[in-house]
């Protein structure tokens, strides 16, 4: 019984014997532990990131094949939508809105914010819970009434939201009712982001084990606590500008109306006055820093893995830790550089380039401090680790490519074609969603039980990662080309579109395979749950904390609150017994 | 299973969970009310004229609720002390005080918004009203969302005061942080809409 | 024997019907010429220069749609109906057959229409080329939708009745087409030779509108016995 883990694991055994039962709803549903409500997180972000992976497949049909009815599945829509088979602009555009903002906001920001966040951040600072575990169901539930206010947006007449995920007003104020959804919906999800945003920050600062300082958190800690802080002070605007926007719809407000404006050769009745741009100002305000929400999680899961099957510490720690907190700071000063377009002053722009520039040299640095940890390491090619290791080559790409536009005179010819579409999706797609593949594959053994099959796992890895970048890499060909990326039909219309269009179908059968190769990830989730390799309590021999629990943790995770004695990556310790020395083993 | 530092303050930090917790969350509604302070400024500026706030709004009575909501601030501390000093009875009239003067805010404030909508100057009659309804209204929610946690604590949330009296009186500190954040909006809405 | 019976049945009925003074009376028409007075202005020609696709449909200068007229300045496209003097609470069934809007070498045809609450309205694509169809009403919700090249009919009804309003489409700005929605059959739209029908009418006095999209609205009064033909002249001219 050295193992302090042993003796955590049998004090628990002994605890759990009067420990009090909850019933089935206040356990699964409406529960209030972190581990049961992270897994919400988790499933629902899952759920939806396959709801938007299909609505994208479906464009994709119409971008490979314009007008060419849909087969086997286009009569399913109905002739408001699909008359035929063959897809109607509206609905092109529907599918558009809502891609993005189920994706963003349903899918990777529950999975790797509220999934992740909730499961793993209180398990590695050695916390029993969330500080507000009644604030933390009040977040997931809040989450839950906004994805299915958007769900039910497409069952509206006219469907769901219209006008981009981006909802540019003055488009957005004169679409259908939609938007009015839509716009409801995402009060609900910017609350459910609040409050778990002041949860997380009040959990790592207040309930962190004793010994755990700042310098010893895990860097998954740091990256949660940064983004909590973006999601915190970045939010707000887009709720006052969601506000300002409902006003705009229901009460015939014009805060983002200009004067005579004319719509379909007639002048709008209302008051005008207002200023279009503003939205885009309070919209960029919260998406730039919800650039860094997609991306600062994945950097965590990635540095966790990486650190873990190099067997080696963390390459810089201190460093990869300031550029984080310096990128979160940043972060709040970039926003206009998603706004060349409206034509602001070089004064403006300038500035908004410089801070662009200065915000690329921390991402580099946390890139390059990953990519150096790989140095010299032993490393483990298990699935976490493809993932991960995968993510630094994607995500250099999606970083590298957003440099032209971060500079106004780049941005401006690259700016509505589907270069921007590959850019961001190399950012969030072989990205971060990679890094949360590594993350579920990393951390599926300490909430089952058991670890994922490897051999599907492998499968899934290579298939994905193939496919991501035959995906991907033909759309910045096209935006190369010129072709703007709102076209409902990737541009058939317009000659100059015509050289790139077999581009769009290589993407297509791209994303189909893709698809396909999600089948083997899918079931192995499931199947896994019973039928996985069983293993112990720290099946990867890893030093953070959460290894300490039991696999799966009992409600309050650990018997004797752990202590930390040590920083996070003591890996390969020259002299040491054996390769890792847990945070929580006392020398 | 407690959570840590939930009553108690934790050292290295000198606070306890729910302080963080409520300074977060008003640095969140700081934003919220930036956000839309700045878009009046934004609006304002861009606009060839913009009505003096006291030629459409009625100064006096909004002179009246500035005072009702700064003494309600006064007695929600006066509530808080009351707890401190172990005081369960006066706590009980502070903070019925406190609500009482929060409904009488609301009331004078139905009487305003009726007399907009009667001479038929709603939110779309131009953006100086958009800008106040908004501004007001959500400050209005501010207000009632702070009244229902005070009665919550002056009625059935009290119990909490015979089990453990330092948890209630953190509570009730919290909750007179939110009162006076939301005292402090409309010290700045006042001006900023009534008399400018 | 039985379908002697059923000939006798069917007998019966039509004397019924034909007897019975509802019908029998329904028979009254209004008819017209409507006809321009003064000198035609000259319009410019429709611009079709932003969508070549379209251009390249005609072969010379597309004339405006705006004043269409016949031989002896007879006017096409004025809206003719009967605006008062109906009988209150009686309903007129929506006629199965749809009301077709095409859209040919970039051009709405009919250019003026009307249609009743609850009638198919049959959009057709003709040109197999992208069009939008945004119709601007301020009672019923408006339609926006785009047609692609494909797609070559849409269908969609209207709830309430309705003035006069105008079909635009956002892609061709040129593109313009008005639609009224009523509540009976009691409408006529002038052909070139500028010559309107509303039949089926009781007796009765009725005010009856004529509409044009630039000259705005007459009325008159016309008041028709059973069977009755009357004739009733318009004359828009530019002031």
């Amino acid at each position: 019984m050295s193992n302090p883990a042993d003796v955590v694991h049998a004090q628990h055994v002994a605890h759990e014997a009067h420990h009090e039962e909850l019933g089935f709803w206040r356990k699964y549903v409406f529960s209030t532990d972190h581990k049961v409500i992270g897994i919400q997180y988790s499933i629902t972000g899952l759920l939806f990131l396959l709801f938007g992976f299909s609505l994208m497949m479906l464009m994709r049909w119409q971008l490979a094949y314009p007008g060419v009815p849909l087969p086997l599945i286009g009569g399913l829509f109905g002739d408001a939508r699909m008359p035929g088979g063959t897809m109607l602009p509206e609905f092109y555009n529907e599918l558009g809105a809502m891609h993005g903002t189920i994706m963003v906001f349903l899918g990777v920001v529950p999975l790797a914010v509220g999934g992740f966040g909730n499961f793993v951040l209180p398990l590695q600072i050695g916390a029993p819970d969330m500080a507000f575990p009644k604030i933390n169901m009040l977040s997931y539930w809040s989450l839950f009434l906004g994805g299915m206010t958007m769900l039910g947006s497409f069952f509206v007449p006219g469907g769901a939201a219209q006008s981009g995920w981006t909802s540019y007003a003055p488009l957005s104020v004169i679409a259908g009712t939609g938007q009015t959804w839509w716009l409801i919906g995402m009060i609900f999800l910017i609350t459910s982001s609040l409050l778990g945003a002041l949860n997380f920050l009040t959990t790592t600062i207040q309930l962190r084990a004793k010994g755990l300082t700042f310098m010893r958190f895990p860097f998954f800690v740091w990256a949660q606590f940064v983004t909590s802080f973006l999601l915190l002070l970045a939010f707000p605007p887009l709720e006052a500008a969601g506000v300002m926007q409902l006003m705009d719809r229901v009460a015939g407000t014009s805060f983002f109306m200009p004067s005579g404006l004319i719509v379909s050769g007639q002048v709008l009745a209302n008051a005008g006055g207002g200023n279009a741009v503003l939205w885009q100002h309070l919209f960029w305000f919260l998406a730039h820093p919800e650039v860094y929400v997609l991306i600062l999680p994945a950097m965590g899961i990635v540095a966790e893995i990486i650190a873990n099957n190099t067997r080696k510490p963390l390459w810089g720690y201190r460093a990869m830790v300031y550029s984080l907190v310096f990128l979160g700071f940043m972060s709040f000063i970039v926003w206009a550089h998603h706004m060349f377009m409206t034509g602001m002053g070089t004064a403006m722009a300038a500035f908004f380039q410089t801070t662009t520039m200065i915000i690329s040299i921390p991402s580099v640095v946390i890139l390059t401090s990953l990519l150096l940890s790989l140095w010299g390491g032993s490393i483990r090619f298990n699935t976490p680790m493809l993932f991960a290791t995968a993510f630094l080559p994607m995500f250099g790409i999606g970083g590298l490519t957003g440099l032209p536009l971060g500079l106004n005179i780049s941005d401006i010819p690259l700016h509505d074609t589907y270069y921007v579409i590959a850019h961001f999706h190399y950012v969030v797609a072989p990205g971060t969603i990679f890094a949360l593949m590594a993350g579920i594959y990393y951390w599926y053994p300490k909430a089952t039980g058991r670890k994922m099959n490897e051999t599907l796992g492998k499968i899934h890895f290579a298939g994905s990662l193939v496919f991501m970048n035959v995906v991907f890499m033909p759309m910045f060909i096209v935006g190369l080309a010129g072709v703007s990326r709102r076209l409902f039909d990737a541009g058939s219309g317009y000659d100059f579109a015509q050289p790139t269009m077999h581009w769009n179908v290589v993407s297509s059968w791209g994303a189909w395979l893709m698809g396909v190769f999600q089948i083997p990830f899918i079931f192995n989730f499931f199947w896994s749950i019973r039928n996985g390799e069983k293993v112990g309590d720290n099946p990867w021999e890893a030093t953070t904390i959460e290894w300490a629990a039991p696999s799966p943790p009992p409600h309050g995770n650990f018997a004797v609150a752990p202590q930390a004695y040590r920083g996070p990556y003591e890996y390969s310790v020259p002299g040491a017994a054996k390769d890792f020395t847990p945070q929580h083993e006392a020398s | 299973m407690d959570i840590p530092y939930t009553v108690e303050v934790r050292r290295d930090t000198g606070l306890n969970n729910g302080k963080i917790g409520i300074w977060l969350f008003l640095a969140s509604e700081v934003m919220l009310f930036g956000a839309l302070f700045a878009s009046y400024i934004l609006i304002r500026t861009g606009s060839p004229s913009w009505p003096r706030g006291d030629t459409l709004l009625d100064v006096p009575l909004a002179t009246f609720n500035t005072i009702v909501l700064i003494t309600s601030s006064v007695t929600m501390v006066m509530a808080w002390a009351s707890l401190m000093r172990r005081k369960f009875g006066t706590f009980r009239i502070y903070m019925g005080a406190t609500i009482l003067l929060g409904f009488v805010f609301l009331i004078v404030k139905y009487f305003e918004y009726s007399h907009h909508f009667a001479i038929g100057e709603g939110p779309s009659h131009n953006n100086f009203l958009a800008i106040y309804f908004t501004l007001t209204g959500l400050h209005m929610l501010h207000v009632f969302g702070g009244m229902v946690v005070n009665a919550y604590f002056w009625g059935p949330g009290a119990k909490l005061y015979q089990t453990n009296p330092v948890w209630f009186t953190n509570r009730v500190e919290h909750s007179g942080l939110f009162w006076h954040f939301v005292d402090l909006v409309w010290i700045f809405l006042f001006p900023t809409l009534y008399l400018l | 024997m039985r379908a002697q019976g059923s000939r006798l049945c069917l007998v019966a009925v039509l004397i019924a019907v034909l007897g019975s003074p509802g019908v029998a009376v329904a028979a009254a028409t209004i008819t017209g010429t409507v006809t321009f007075a003064g000198k035609a202005p000259a319009l410019k020609p429709l611009a079709m220069d932003a969508d070549p696709a379209c251009a390249k449909m005609h072969k010379g200068p597309v004339p405006a749609e705006m004043l269409v007229l016949g031989s002896g300045n007879t006017m096409a496209n004025i809206m003719v109906w009967v605006s008062k003097g109906l009988p209150a609470g009686k309903t007129y069934p929506a006629p199965k057959t749809p009301v077709t809007l095409d859209q040919k070498g970039c051009q709405y045809v009919p250019h003026v229409m009307g249609i009743q609450v609850g009638q198919a309205y049959r959009i057709l694509n003709s040109d197999g080329i992208l069009h939008n169809i945004h119709t601007l009403p301020k009672i019923n919700p408006a339609f926006n939708r785009g047609q692609p090249a494909t797609v070559k009919e849409m269908t969609t009804t209207f709830a309430k009745p309705e003035a006069i309003f105008q079909v635009k489409c956002d892609v061709h700005p040129w593109m313009s087409a008005y639609i009224g929605v009523f509540t009976n059959p009691f409408y006529s739209v002038t052909g070139s030779d500028g010559k309107y029908t509303i039949s089926g009418l009781d007796a009765g006095t009725y005010e009856i509108t004529a509409w044009h999209e630039r000259l705005g609205t007459q009325t008159a009064t016309v008041t028709v016995g059973a069977s009755d033909t009357k004739t009733q002249a318009f004359t828009f001219g530019v002031k």
